[in-house]
């Protein structure tokens, strides 16, 4: 009888530790392990100053301000949550913050042209940031180097790296006329539509690819990391790939009107996360100012339902108990905050106009200072 | 074994199939005039009252037809556009009608005209038409033309012109039918 209750009380235990990976923020899967203070952290695309907006998610509240590089692009915490690292594109540097006094520590240069959109090892041991000029630089952040560059054959854009710290997947985008009009910053003209797979325990070496079918877009893992969900280029929807054979064996395509898939056959969505324990992948439609939901515990994902928002919704990111969304929406300077089991608005965070809030972190930062990857 | 009699209608009748054809493209490809716009699928017509201030925007929907190539059949093509009366630093004034859809992302653009946001954009002059995704800028003063950013090019322009009343919209940039 008491091993059946051990087992059973140690089964819910696990059983939360995944449900709760499942609902962190973009980039997160973990589980707290002591008392924590949920912070939600808006970059702004274009403002000068204050370009880090610092919100009390208990109390949906503006607790601090914060000036980082300029144009922030990526966002990166490790399992701790104790330190986050911001890239700024027009400046060529990583800022790394505190996030339990939400100061900045140190600033890191060296990455090459415009960083983007990053993602570290759950020890918080190897950033992989990429750059534009169409590879990733891995900073072990002990050592605070730079100890491999990862080439792809398109631009360098997103990343993401699995639960157990095993396999990165880097996103490079197709990048096009627009992008090769600065000849000086070299970038590749090779436009692939594939997902690379590099082997982080092995010397961070490429092990593979995932052809996509179009350049990848925003993409996030579920928290036992079988499935990733990934925007693409002209579609208006996303893609669910089987990561152990590495195939993309779904897409699920937005309802749209006639007049609706006249105005964006070419485009795309952009912003894409998990919520409601791993049952829904909500994705966000630039075009049409709305984000989506998806059941997808069925295959293919079946659409639930279509909530508007801002003008031109473009990143997207869970609480930490995967019941609210916050919807960034550049266009109107606003951030949409959505209500996961309603499916409705619950409130939205104005900015002032033109600062353009696009990349966000969700985080459960340790309340006490304890144990941290610094 | 076909009969010869059978044999020569059906090369009568493959023959005129390709003259057909080829009409058939040259007219469609005739649709798009030599300036590279294209027609719309029928004009839009916007009250001229509706412009009278300087730099106010009307919001409207156009309807147009892609060319077919080899790589894609001729589809419907919906544009969101926008019709303004802009003022140039002479006094001058004229109506400008852009495509309000980023050529970059196919994100949406706004003008902006208040003089401290345009301060912090470069120190712009006069108003600009900025994208919410990536920032690239476009000069509302100069029909939309690019100004910085990653945009490969302006924003795509509609052909405007008065008639009567009325502000006329009549063709759109044929680039843009392949691009949104």
């Amino acid at each position: 009888m008491r091993l059946r209750l051990i087992t059973l009380a140690l089964a819910i235990v696990a059983l939360a530790s995944l449900t709760l990976r499942a609902q962190n923020g973009q980039n997160g899967y973990w589980a707290p392990t002591g008392p924590t203070h949920e912070k939600l952290y808006i970059n702004s695309g274009e403002a000068d100053i204050n370009n880090l907006t610092i919100v009390d998610v208990a109390t949906m509240k503006v607790i601090k301000k914060m000036t980082t590089g300029k144009h922030p692009h990526g966002v990166a915490s490790p399992k701790s949550q104790d330190v986050l690292y911001i890239a700024s594109e027009t400046e060529g540097t990583v800022t790394k913050l505190d996030t339990i006094n939400d100061e900045i520590i140190e600033n890191y240069g060296g990455w090459g042209t415009e960083p983007q959109e990053s993602d570290i090892t759950p020890d918080g041991r190897f950033l992989y940031q990429p750059s534009y000029a169409g590879y990733w630089n891995v900073f072990d952040t002990q050592k605070k180097e730079i100890v491999a560059f990862i080439h792809t054959l398109g631009i360098g854009h997103n990343t993401l790296i699995d639960p157990q710290g095993h396999f990165a997947y880097l996103f490079p985008i197709k990048g096009g006329p627009g992008h090769w009009r600065r000849p000086s910053l070299g970038l590749p003209r090779t436009q692939p539509n594939e997902v690379t797979i590099v082997d982080i325990t092995k010397n961070h070496q490429v092990v593979g690819t995932i052809p996509v079918g179009d350049g990848p877009r925003p993409p996030i893992m579920s928290a036992d990391g079988k499935r990733i969900y990934m925007d693409v280029d002209r579609f208006m929807g996303f893609l669910v790939i089987d990561v152990a054979a590495r195939k993309v064996i779904s897409r699920a395509a937005f309802e749209l009107t006639p007049d609706e898939k006249a105005a964006s056959a070419n485009g795309h969505a952009h912003g894409i996360a998990i919520g409601n324990k791993g049952k829904e992948v909500w994705t966000n439609d630039t075009a049409h100012d709305a984000t989506y939901v998806f059941d997808v515990t069925v295959d293919p994902p079946k659409q639930l339902a279509r909530i508007p928002v801002g003008r031109g919704p473009y990143w997207i990111v869970p609480s930490q108990d995967g019941m609210t969304m916050f919807v960034a929406c550049p266009a109107s300077d606003e951030v949409v905050v959505l209500d996961v089991a309603a499916k409705k608005e619950k409130t939205r965070f104005k900015f002032p106009a033109g600062d353009h809030p696009v990349r966000m972190i969700d985080l459960a930062v340790p309340i006490k200072k304890q144990t941290s990857t610094r | 074994m076909a009969r010869p009699g059978i044999n020569i209608v059906r090369r009568t009748f493959l023959g005129f199939s390709l003259v057909l054809v080829g009409v058939g493209r040259r007219a469609l490809a005739q649709s798009v005039d030599v300036s590279g716009y294209a027609p719309l699928s029928r004009p839009v017509r916007v009250p001229l009252d509706s412009v009278a201030t300087p730099w106010r925007t009307v919001p409207f929907t156009a309807e147009a037809t892609s060319v077919a190539t080899a790589e894609a059949p001729a589809r419907r093509v919906v544009l969101k556009g926008v019709l303004y009366r802009k003022t140039m630093e002479d006094g001058a004034s004229g109506l400008s009608a852009l495509c309000v859809t980023c050529p970059h992302e196919l994100c949406p653009v706004d003008l902006v005209t208040d003089p401290q946001r345009l301060a912090r954009m470069d120190d712009a002059k006069s108003p600009l038409f900025e994208c919410g995704c990536h920032f690239s800028k476009f000069d509302a003063r100069e029909d939309g033309e690019w100004v910085s950013g990653v945009a490969y090019r302006g924003l795509f322009r509609f052909r405007v012109s008065a008639a009567g009343t009325d502000a006329e919209i009549t063709h759109i940039e044929e680039e843009a039918l392949s691009v949104v």
